[in-house]
């Protein structure tokens, strides 16, 4: 029914409300009969319509073979009467033609296809000698013996083509249709030029030919050609076949052209022969003998007027193409001249129609009366059932009959019976469950209150354990730094050793550089030594000097006056041995500073190494010291990494408590809401079964 | 002193003379050093001074004689001035060479100072005392008193005690 429009479905519910069941039966029954009556006869109709439809296309279908069969066959008698002729034209050109170069001829030539002409020379074409070119005796004569068309032709060449020379066929206007030529581009000049005989349709000069061309040799060369033909529409015998051709009272068949140029033209037709219906319109207007040539061969229907200006009347034709012809042949039918039987058939079933439903109505209405009764009781009964009466039931006597109401009033009856018995249960059952469901609401609301306070602990933990999980992720991130930096110690002290170690190098090198300079400054004092030896030396012979000068000047002193400028020099002597001295006690004054200086300097010298030592023995214990911490650190980084991964391993367990837990609360969460809502169900049930008891209370189960 | 010097140091001397024809007598002595004390004897008086060399002590003589020293194969007795001026043992080994004939007399001293010409007022004799006449005079010289010895005085105080042991 879900396809069934929005409006018809309206109306089913309408109808199915408001009416009786006994207007539905009626109104159903007639229903049915016109429904059936109808598609029958529907039925019947379209397939006696499309059958005679059928059989009259066959019909029109084989009348159009007939046409195209009989055209062949005219057409391959012609060809015949064409070979034959052809014949006879060649004997009187065979070996007998040839050209004559010193003897030009001039043509005006015309393309026969575009119809574009220029002037041209060519050589005098001979028969027995006597020239052809422009000369129409040979061909006219020929023409007489054979009848049709003959023509002869020469070979040119720029434009290249095939040119009439001489020829009986002439134009529209009654010339000879000398200087046109056939292009290269047809099929005639193709066959004839490779030396071969065209046989065929072709269109010559203004219309169709059943033709043959042959070539005209000169020795081994094609110099021309010579044809013969027969116009293809003479063919009278072919008219008087299609003309004597009836389709029952006003049916005919025809026959039109196809080719390019004529198509369109009626070759044969018993009334409009001559004319051209390529604009024949029907009445709906469609180009309908157009529509015919081009879709070639096929079966259709068209409404035409009549020619003479009648009223209209639908036709039914079949059309086919004869292609070796170019045409088309059509065979027409008067459309109800082939339905006539068909009107009768409508008028017999309609009167059946009416007849079959009238017995149908009557019978409806004799079996709705007998089912309203029973129909009526168990109304009746109903209503009281409806008021809360379960004590009444059907009498006896509608209970009786046989027929399908009769067990519908008995089960009626066990019905209303068992439903007495059940509302007895459950009344008694009611007062049980109300005082049940007072227990369980009691103890459900203190489920409930008992799981609150469980939630709310089971929250609390979770808080708590969330902030111990944030304070366990601090430590980690705290402990991932301690790590760094016992990492960064451990390199730190790595560095202070390597250090120390330089340190110790460098001391070695002081110490060895202080015993060089020691031992250096003792050299010195050796030295000095020396030189206070030499000093000594300079002192003692200033002093004998001394001693000399001092004893001369005496002598000089007791010489008297002849000592006295001696005197002065042995004074002078003295006075410089004086100085030596005096300069030598400087001297020794000053090495005794130096010895002084570099025994001090030895002193301190030694001191230093003494300090050296020292130092180098602090360095020693201090490198001691910093393998200890190196050992330490390195332990300490080894301790803060397993700390770490400690932690780490702590904090994930963490997680997973704390994941757990939620889930536990969100568990908890779930059972108070379950609870909850388990309280609720229990209220509402304490409702219901308050309800239940007063609704209860309405129904009447005995009298 | 460079030698253009002492040239004219000379040549003043002559001049000197050409202006002291006067009668002012200058009497030229050695000064010398005993520690720290200057003393001078008459020029005419010291021989020689050398170096003392080793002394080789002579027992059974007063206790200033040092000893005898060896100077040139010939002995010459050493008499310690500080001893004879009453001072103790002098440790020095110079050693003044006197004139006195054949008696080979020398005194050990710590140095000689130098010879100079003083003029014979400047010079204070000295009153003879009960020691005897030590000192023939003193006389100032660059700020100091300078004492004259008397040379002869202690020549005849060796003989008499030399005499009495």
């Amino acid at each position: 029914m879900g396809y069934m429009p929005e409006v018809v479905k309206s109306l089913l519910r309408k109808f199915d409300r408001r009416m009786t069941i006994r207007n539905k039966i009626m109104i159903g029954g007639a229903g049915i009969a016109i429904a059936s009556m109808i598609s029958f006869g529907l039925a019947g109709m379209l397939i006696t319509g499309g059958t005679i439809r059928q059989m009259a296309e066959n019909d029109l279908a084989h009348i159009t073979d007939n046409l195209v069969s009989l055209c062949d066959t005219q057409y391959d008698i012609n060809q015949n009467i064409v070979a034959s002729n052809l014949n006879v034209a060649d004997f009187f050109v065979k070996g007998r033609t040839s050209l004559k170069p010193d003897t030009p001829v001039r043509f005006t030539v015309e393309n026969q296809m575009t119809k574009e002409s220029q002037q041209t020379a060519l050589p005098l074409m001979t028969v027995d000698n006597a020239g052809v070119s422009n000369d129409f005796r040979l061909v006219d004569r020929i023409t007489g013996m054979i009848g049709g068309t003959v023509t002869i032709f020469q070979v040119m060449k720029n434009p290249d083509g095939l040119l009439r020379v001489s020829t009986s066929v002439k134009r529209a206007d009654g010339t000879r249709a000398a200087g046109t030529y056939i292009p290269p581009s047809s099929p005639v000049y193709k066959a004839v030029m490779s030396g071969e005989t065209y046989k065929g349709s072709a269109f010559v000069v203004n219309d169709w030919y059943i033709t043959a061309y042959k070539p005209i040799y000169d020795g081994n060369a094609i110099i021309g050609a010579i044809y013969v033909g027969v116009r293809q529409s003479e063919l009278e015998i072919l008219r008087k076949s299609v003309l004597a051709l009836k389709i029952g009272k006003r049916g005919y068949a025809y026959i039109l052209d196809n080719h390019d140029g004529s198509r369109g033209n009626v070759i044969i037709h018993p009334t409009r022969e001559g004319k051209n219906l390529l604009d024949a319109k029907d009445i709906a207007g469609n180009l309908y003998v157009k529509e015919m040539l081009e879709e070639k061969s096929g079966s259709k229907v068209y409404t035409l007027a009549e020619p003479g200006g009648g009223p209209a009347s639908k036709r039914l034709v079949n059309f086919r193409s004869i292609d070796r012809l170019g045409w088309v042949a059509v065979a027409e039918a008067d459309y109800d001249e082939v339905f006539a039987p068909l009107s009768m058939l409508r008028g017999t079933n309609i009167l059946i129609s009416i007849l079959v439903l009238v017995i149908i109505v009557t019978a409806s209405v004799a079996f709705s009366g007998s089912i309203n009764r029973v129909m009526n009781r168990i109304k009746g009964l109903l209503t009281s059932l409806s008021s809360g009466d379960y004590s009444g039931n059907i009498p006896q006597r509608d209970i009786e009959r046989t027929d399908e109401f009769g067990d519908m009033a008995t089960l009626f009856n066990v019905l209303v019976r068992n439903t007495r018995d059940l509302l007895e249960k459950i009344m008694r059952t009611t007062s049980v469950l109300t005082a049940s469901i007072n227990d369980l609401t009691v103890s459900s609301r203190e489920v409930s209150t008992t799981s609150n306070q469980q939630a709310a602990a089971v929250k609390e933990i979770v808080s708590t354990m969330e902030d111990s999980d944030a304070l366990s992720r601090t430590v980690a991130s705290r402990i991932d730094e301690v790590a760094r930096i016992a990492g960064q110690t451990r390199t730190l002290v790595e560095k202070g050793f390597a250090l120390i170690q330089d340190s110790l190098g460098k001391m070695e090198e002081i110490r060895h550089t202080n015993t060089e300079t020691i031992s250096g400054v003792k050299d010195l004092g050796a030295q000095i030594e020396g030189i206070w030896e030499v000093v000594n030396i300079i002192n003692g012979i200033a002093d004998q000097t001394k001693i000399i000068a001092f004893n001369a000047e005496l002598e000089a002193a007791s010489a008297g006056e002849s000592g006295k400028n001696f005197r002065i020099v042995a004074a002078e002597v003295r006075r410089l041995a004086d100085s030596t001295v005096s300069s030598t006690a400087q001297i020794k004054g000053r090495i005794n500073e130096i010895q002084r200086a570099s025994d001090s300097l030895i002193l301190a010298s030694e001191k230093g190494t003494e300090r050296i030592q020292e130092g180098a023995d602090l360095s020693s214990k201090l490198k001691d010291v910093f393998g200890d911490i190196l050992s330490s650190a390195e332990i300490s980084a080894g301790s803060s990494q397993q700390i770490v991964s400690s932690v780490n391993q702590q904090v994930s367990a963490f997680e997973q408590i704390l994941i757990t837990l939620k889930q536990i609360s969100s568990g908890i969460d779930e059972f108070v809401a379950t609870t909850r809502s388990t309280s609720g169900a229990a209220e509402s049930l304490k409702d219901m079964g308050e309800e239940l008891k007063t609704s209860l209370s309405r129904y009447k189960i005995s009298e | 002193m460079e030698n253009s010097e002492l040239l004219s140091a000379i040549s003043a001397t002559g001049q000197g003379d050409a202006a002291a024809e006067e009668p002012v007598r200058l009497r030229k002595v050695v000064l010398f050093l005993v520690e720290d004390a200057v003393y001078a004897f008459d020029a005419d008086e010291v021989k020689e001074v050398v170096l003392a060399g080793e002394i080789y002590p002579i027992p059974f003589v007063p206790a200033y004689v040092s000893g005898l020293i060896n100077r040139h194969g010939e002995p010459h007795t050493v008499i310690d001035l500080k001893a004879v001026l009453g001072g103790g043992r002098l440790d020095a080994s110079r050693v003044l060479i006197m004139n006195n004939g054949s008696d080979q007399i020398s005194f050990l001293i710590t140095d000689i100072d130098k010879i100079a010409e003083i003029p014979e007022p400047d010079v204070v004799s000295l009153p003879a005392t009960d020691g005897g006449a030590l000192f023939k005079g003193s006389f100032r010289c660059e700020g100091r008193e300078v004492f004259i010895i008397n040379p002869q005085e202690i020549y005849d105080r060796l003989g008499a005690d030399i005499k009495s042991v």
